[in-house]
C-alpha cells in the first residue's frame, strides 16, 4: 500500500490507495499523517475512498491520528468511507470519533 | 457512621469482617484455657505424685516401725531395758523419728526417748499377755507427724506397745509446694492473659474502628464526622484522626485554590473549561505580564509548534518563530489601553505549497491591577485561499462578462452607423447578438447555480427529456467556436437516441462546461470529439477527449473544486470562473452519476459524465 498526500488549497488529502491490512501499512498511514499534521496544523484529511478495509492494525492507526488531532481541538476528518469501513467503525463505537464526509471537497470545505 | 439498617447475614458478615476483634478475642480465650489445662495438670500431676509420696512414706515408717519393733523385740526379750531406751534414742537422734516409747498397757511407760516419760524402771516379771493386734499407723495432720503403734512379742506374749512418731512435713510441704506452684501459674497466666488481652483488645479496637471507616470510605462516605473514630482507643486512633483533618484542611486549602484561581482567570481553573477550551478548534492562551505562559489550550499549543505541558510555564520568547507574536504581547501589556492587537503571521506568499497564517488577537486583561494578555489564536489559511479564489473568481467572471457584452455593443454600434442596412448586415448582427447572450446567460447560470449549492439549494428536476435536441445544440453552440480556433470538432453519436429522465437544463450546463473547456484549453490545430452511448436502463455516458494540454495527476482531483483552477502556467492566458467543472460534477453526482477523468500533462484529457436511468421509450433520431 502506498500513502499519496496532495495539497487541496491550504488543506493536505492523505489518500491512502489500498486497504490498511497488516501492521506496516498502518505505521505508514499513521507516519505520513504525523508529517502531515504537523506541517499543516491540523488542516488535514484521510481520503479512505481506496481504504475499503482495514483490521485492527488500522483501526488502532486511526485512533492514534484521531487522538493526536484532538489535543489541538479538531477531529479526524475522514472522506469516501466504504460501507465496510462504516460498518467496522460502528461496530467498534468509533464513529463518533471521526468526521465523515462524502467526498474530499465537502471535507476541504469543512475547513472554511 | 451510617446508620442505615443491615440485613442479619450483612451483619454477621461484617462482625466476622472485623478481624481484629476476632483474633484478640479467640487468642486470648485460648491462651486462657491452655493456662488452665497446664494448671490442671500440674495439680493433678502433683496428687499423683502426693499420693505416692505418700505410700512411699507410708511403707517407709512400717519398715521402720518393724525394724525398730524387731530390735526392741530382742532387747525386751533379754531383759536389756537399758539397751531398749538406748535404741529409742539413737532411733530419735539418727533418723526423721520425733519420739518413741514401749509402753506396757496398764503398768507404765519401760522405755522412751524423753526419760522423763518413763514410769515403769524396772522389767516386770509378769504381764497381762494381750491379743496380737495389727500394726496402726495414724496421722497426725496438725503435726505432720505419723503415730505408728507397733505391738511387740515379748518371749512368746503380747503386751507392749512400741510407739513412734515420725515427722512427715517434708512429704507434706513437698506436695504443697507443687499445688501451689501450679495454682499460681495458673492465676499468674491468667491474670497476664487478662491483662494482654485488654492491652490487644484497647490497639485492636482501634484497628477495627479505622477498618469500619475505611470501608465507610469504600462505600462513598466521605464525611469527615462520619469517619473519625474515638481518640480513646490510643495513638493509631489519634493519628487516623489527625490524617482526616489534614485532608479537610488540604481540600480547604485546594477549594481556596480554585476559588482564587477562577477569580484571577476568570474561571479558566475550573467548571470544566480548560475541558471546553481543548475541545475550540481556536488557539487560547493567557500570558503574565513577563511573557510567561500562564494556560494554553491544546489548539495554541499546536500553532505554536509546542507540547501543551511544556507550553504551560515558558516564556513565550522562547518559542521559536513567534516574534511577532511576542512584540504584540509585549505593546498590549506595556500599553495601558484595552483596545485589542491583531497580528497576521505566516508565510501568505506560499499558500498553495506549504504556507499557513495564523491571526492572532491579543488582548489585555486588567482584574484589579492583575494585568496579563488573553491571546486567541485563528488558522485562517484556508479563509485566506478561499478569499484569494473568490477574488481571482470575480476578477475572471467580470472579464467573462464583458467579453460577450463587449462584442454585442460592437455589434449593436456597428449596426447603427452602419451606412447601408442590409439583411445579411442585420442577420450577421443578431446572430452574434443572439450568441453571445446565450454564453452570458450561461455564465449568470453558472454564477445562479454556485450560489445554489452555497446555500445547498440546488437540485435537479428529473423529467423525460430528448437527448437529440441537447446534443444538437452542443454542435449548434460549438461548431463554430471550434472552427475559429481551428480545432476539429467531431460528434460519435448512436443512430437513435432515447428519452431520459433528467434535468435537462442543468444537463446541457454540464455538458456546455465539459466541451467548452475542451475547445478553451485546446490549442490550435487538435482535435475535441464528443461521444455519447446509452443502455437499455437509459444510462448516459458522455465522453469529451480533447487532444489540449492535459492535467497534471496531482490537480485532476482539485480541478473539481470551487473557485479552482489548474496549477499550470500555460492556461494564465486563458479566462475561467473556475466554476464549469464542479458545477458539471455536482449535477451529475446529483442524478445519481458522476464525472471522471484521464489525462496527463500533454496528453490530452478524457472527461466522462455518467448519468443512470430508466429509458422511457427508445425513439428513433
Amino acid at each position: 500500500m502506498r500513502v499519496e498526500s496532495n495539497r487541496h488549497g491550504a488543506v493536505t488529502v492523505v489518500r491512502p490507495d489500498g486497504p490498511v491490512i497488516n501492521a506496516d501499512d498502518a505505521t505508514l498511514l499513521k507516519t505520513e499523517s504525523f508529517n502531515v499534521l504537523g506541517s499543516t496544523l491540523g488542516r488535514f484529511v484521510i481520503d479512505a475512498s481506496e481504504m475499503t478495509f482495514v483490521d485492527s492494525n488500522g483501526l488502532e492507526a486511526l485512533v492514534d491520528i484521531t487522538d493526536e488531532v484532538s489535543a489541538g481541538g479538531q477531529q479526524l476528518k475522514l472522506c469516501g468511507i466504504s460501507d465496510t469501513l462504516r460498518e467496522i467503525m460502528q461496530l467498534t463505537g468509533l464513529t463518533s470519533r471521526f468526521q465523515q464526509f462524502e467526498d474530499v471537497q465537502s471535507a476541504v470545505r469543512s475547513f472554511l | 457512621m451510617s446508620t442505615q439498617k443491615l440485613s442479619p447475614s450483612l451483619k454477621v458478615r461484617r462482625y466476622f469482617a472485623r478481624g481484629e476483634s476476632l483474633v484478640a478475642m479467640t487468642g486470648m480465650a485460648f491462651i486462657a484455657i491452655l493456662t488452665l489445662v497446664v494448671g490442671g495438670v500440674v495439680w493433678v500431676s502433683a496428687r499423683a505424685v502426693d499420693d505416692s509420696a505418700a505410700a512411699q512414706a507410708e511403707q517407709r515408717v512400717r519398715q521402720t516401725s518393724e525394724m525398730i519393733g524387731s530390735q526392741a523385740e530382742l532387747r525386751l526379750t533379754d531383759r536389756d531395758l537399758n539397751g531398749a531406751r538406748r535404741l529409742l534414742l539413737d532411733s530419735v537422734a539418727s533418723s526423721m523419728i520425733v519420739s518413741g516409747r514401749i509402753s506396757l498397757p496398764g503398768r507404765g511407760v519401760i522405755a522412751s526417748s524423753d526419760p522423763n516419760e518413763i514410769t515403769l524402771y524396772e522389767f516386770p516379771e509378769n504381764w497381762q499377755a494381750g491379743t496380737a493386734t495389727p500394726p496402726s499407723v495414724q496421722y497426725d495432720e496438725a503435726m505432720n507427724q505419723a503415730l505408728v503403734s507397733e505391738p511387740l512379742q515379748i518371749n512368746g506374749s503380747h503386751g507392749f506397745m512400741l510407739e513412734l512418731s515420725i515427722d512427715e512435713s517434708q512429704r507434706i510441704a513437698g506436695s504443697d509446694t507443687i499445688r501451689a506452684s501450679s495454682v499460681g501459674i495458673v492465676c499468674v497466666g491468667l491474670v497476664l492473659t487478662l491483662l494482654v488481652y485488654r492491652r490487644f483488645r484497647y490497639r485492636l479496637g482501634a484497628l477495627a474502628a479505622i477498618g469500619e471507616s475505611l470501608r465507610q470510605i469504600e462505600q462513598g462516605e466521605r464525611r469527615t464526622e462520619c469517619l473519625r473514630v474515638g481518640e480513646q482507643l490510643g495513638d493509631e486512633a489519634k493519628s487516623w484522626n489527625t490524617l482526616l483533618s489534614e485532608r479537610d484542611e488540604l481540600e480547604h486549602a485546594i477549594s481556596e485554590n480554585e476559588i482564587v484561581a477562577v477569580s484571577v482567570s476568570g474561571g479558566g481553573d475550573s467548571f470544566g473549561l480548560p475541558a471546553a477550551c481543548n475541545t475550540l478548534t481556536q488557539g487560547i492562551m493567557l500570558v503574565d505580564t513577563d511573557l510567561s505562559v500562564l494556560y494554553a489550550n491544546g489548539a495554541a499549543a499546536v500553532f505554536l509548534r509546542s507540547m501543551r505541558d511544556q507550553l504551560v510555564g515558558t516564556n513565550l520568547s522562547k518559542v521559536e518563530g513567534f516574534g511577532d507574536l511576542v512584540t504584540g504581547v509585549r505593546q498590549v501589556l506595556e500599553t495601558e489601553s484595552s483596545q485589542r492587537r491583531v497580528i497576521e503571521i505566516g508565510d501568505a506568499e506560499n499558500l498553495e505549497t506549504n504556507g499557513s497564517v495564523l491571526k492572532i488577537s491579543v488582548s489585555r486583561v486588567d482584574d484589579d491591577g492583575l494585568v496579563r494578555a488573553a491571546v486567541l489564536i485563528e488558522d485562517i489559511t484556508q479563509q485566506r485561499l478561499s478569499s484569494q479564489s473568490q477574488n481571482a473568481f470575480i476578477a475572471q467572471a467580470t472579464h467573462e462578462l464583458r467579453t460577450p457584452l463587449t462584442t454585442i455593443r460592437l455589434y449593436c454600434e456597428e449596426a447603427i452607423e452602419a451606412d447601408e442596412d442590409t439583411e445579411q448586415m442585420r442577420e450577421k448582427v443578431l446572430n452574434v447578438i443572439s450568441s453571445e447572450t446565450r454564453r452570458l446567460e450561461r455564465i449568470v447560470g453558472d454564477m445562479l447555480c454556485v450560489s445554489e449549492i452555497e446555500a445547498g439549494s440546488l437540485s435537479v428536476r428529473r423529467e423525460s427529456m430528448r437527448t437529440e435536441q441537447l446534443f444538437h445544440e452542443l454542435r449548434e453552440d460549438y461548431e463554430a467556436q471550434a472552427r475559429d480556433k481551428s480545432i476539429e470538432l467531431s460528434f460519435d453519436l448512436p443512430p437513435k437516441f432515447p428519452t431520459i429522465q433528467a434535468d435537462r437544463d442543468r444537463l446541457g450546463q454540464a455538458l456546455h462546461n465539459l466541451l467548452g473547456n475542451a475547445i478553451k484549453y485546446t490549442p490550435s490545430g487538435g482535435k475535441v470529439s464528443v461521444s455519447a452511448s446509452f443502455d437499455n436502463s437509459g444510462a448516459m455516458t458522455v465522453g469529451i477527449t480533447d487532444t489540449g494540454i492535459g492535467i497534471d495527476e496531482s490537480q485532476q482531483e482539485r480541478i473539481f473544486e470551487r473557485f479552482t483552477r489548474a496549477d499550470d502556467r500555460r492556461i494564465a492566458q486563458v479566462t475561467g470562473s473556475g466554476l464549469g467543472l464542479a458545477l458539471a460534477r455536482q449535477i451529475a453526482r446529483l442524478h445519481g452519476g458522476d464525472i471522471k477523468l484521464e489525462s496527463g500533462i500533454d496528453q490530452g484529457s478524457t472527461f466522462t459524465l455518467f448519468v443512470p436511468g430508466v429509458a422511457e421509450s427508445m425513439q428513433a433520431a
